[in-house]
């Protein structure tokens, strides 16, 4: 019998029973340092300085991941015709149309509301105040989501705290700067608090994450406040971190519980970043 | 080179590729349920071959994988090593049970692994110890079959890819 008819020989030359695993005492110094770890991380936020560099390292990772999807959608761009994308861009023509049409009526609509002050900050728009961040990667994990921007910054004008918006409004804030790269706290994340005012009836309250694919809450409500099912929120700029008037989310529910001394107020946010690739940084 | 440091290269390499099948990103509920091949690659390594899978191995993918999923720093490398020092530990009972018995035994690790990822380590929940609720729980059980049933196809190209580049 030749050695290849050996399949045994095949899997090792080892004998298993001579492997010894890990002694109890390396893996206990082991848990123990992780442990503490874990602790300096939760009470100093240290990991907050270095995650950015981290992001950075990672990014080729990122692009690498980001390859099939991008193949798939050149050879899908590729294979739809030129009619249907003449048909395309008359659609997009007549849907600018309609942009500019409602972009007049916003105009006069600011200039009435001036006293309130509200759409016509929203309305100035400062170029200069934003960075395009191109989104690489967002985690899955639904109770900590995290978004990593990669940012083009060459005047290092980004830092911890700053506003990050989509086309709708706010959806988070810089959590960790690196070189180019920024991870961004969801509005979603159950860490996140953001003071916003009711576009209705202008009461201001704090709005609180529990995750993806989960409502927000808000919190320390009052039972005579009079906030109403379906009225946008917006940040009202209190705290100083997220800018005033930006759309947050929409109250979808009102419940005032027997057993809660607070109103329990459901609220949608903004739709989660899954198609938009690129975002605002705010940086003033 | 160095046939020792070619193996280590070797299950990295393969422990990367899982990382980048793993950042692959669907819907978000598809995101949540999708089997965990880096962790189905892991235990696979340090059930097969023990004696190159050491805790160092363990700490920076585990330190990896905090930097990407946005983990508070140390619980990855934590669930690593847990899962190292258990799959070293019955490795002999492990390899000699049945894919049926396999596959059960790593649905509960995966539901757990669920479980310790929702604690509320940050306190974010003052009123709660996890950040789980039902919707958590049934995608939890549904992430767990799905990598309890990865684990037999995942088990044999691992093999095939140790039997035929890792030399012991």
């Amino acid at each position: 019998m030749s050695s290849e008819d050996h399949k045994v020989s095949k899997i090792t030359s080892e004998a298993i029973f001579a492997v010894r695993p890990i002694s109890s005492i390396r893996f206990l110094m082991a848990l123990v340092f992780c442990l503490s770890l874990l602790l300096i991380d939760i009470r100093f936020n240290l990991s907050n300085e270095i995650r950015g560099y981290a992001h950075d390292v990672l990014l080729p990772l990122y692009k690498i991941v980001e390859v099939p999807s991008q193949f798939i959608n050149k050879a899908s761009e590729i294979r739809q015709s030129n009619q249907q994308l003449k048909k395309n861009l008359l659609s997009y023509k007549e849907d600018n149309e309609k942009l500019k049409l409602i972009n007049s009526q916003l105009k006069d609509l600011t200039k009435r509301n001036q006293e309130l002050n509200l759409v016509w900050n929203s309305a100035q728009i400062d170029k200069e105040a934003y960075l395009l961040g191109q989104k690489m990667n967002l985690s899955s994990n639904p109770l900590k989501p995290a978004l990593i921007l990669d940012v083009n910054d060459p005047d290092s004008i980004l830092e911890i705290n700053q506003p990050v918006l989509s086309k709708e409004g706010i959806i988070g804030k810089v959590k960790s700067v690196g070189l180019r790269s920024a991870e961004v706290m969801i509005s979603q994340d159950p860490q996140s608090l953001i003071p916003v005012i009711s576009s209705t009836t202008r009461l201001h309250g704090i709005l609180k994450g529990y995750g993806l694919q989960r409502k927000g809450q808000l919190i320390n409500v009052k039972k005579t406040a009079a906030f109403k099912e379906g009225e946008d929120l917006y940040s009202s700029g209190l705290g100083k971190v997220f800018p005033p008037n930006y759309l947050v989310g929409r109250v979808v529910l009102i419940e005032d519980r027997p057993d809660n001394e607070f109103l329990n107020i459901d609220v949608e946010f903004l739709d989660l970043p899954e198609d938009q690739d690129y975002f605002l940084v705010f940086t003033k | 080179m160095n046939k020792g440091l070619k193996n280590y290269l070797l299950i990295s390499l393969s422990l990367i590729f899982f990382i980048l099948l793993d950042l692959i990103s669907f819907s978000l509920t598809a995101d949540q349920i999708k089997p965990s091949f880096f962790l189905l690659g892991f235990i696979y390594w340090n059930i097969a071959m023990p004696e190159k899978m050491n805790l160092y191995f363990a700490f920076t993918f585990g330190l990896l994988m905090d930097f990407m999923q946005g983990t508070v720093l140390g619980v990855y490398p934590l669930i690593l090593i847990l899962i190292s020092y258990l799959s070293q530990r019955f490795f002999y009972q492990f390899r000699t049970f049945k894919f049926v018995q396999q596959a059960l035994i790593l649905f509960l690790i995966f539901l757990i692994f669920k479980f310790f990822i929702a604690l509320d380590i940050n306190n974010a929940d003052p009123n709660s110890f996890s950040l789980a609720d039902k919707n958590y729980a049934l995608l939890s059980l549904i992430f767990a079959l799905l990598n309890s049933l990865a684990w037999a196809p995942l088990f044999y190209v691992l093999r095939i890819y140790r039997r035929k580049w890792i030399k012991t």
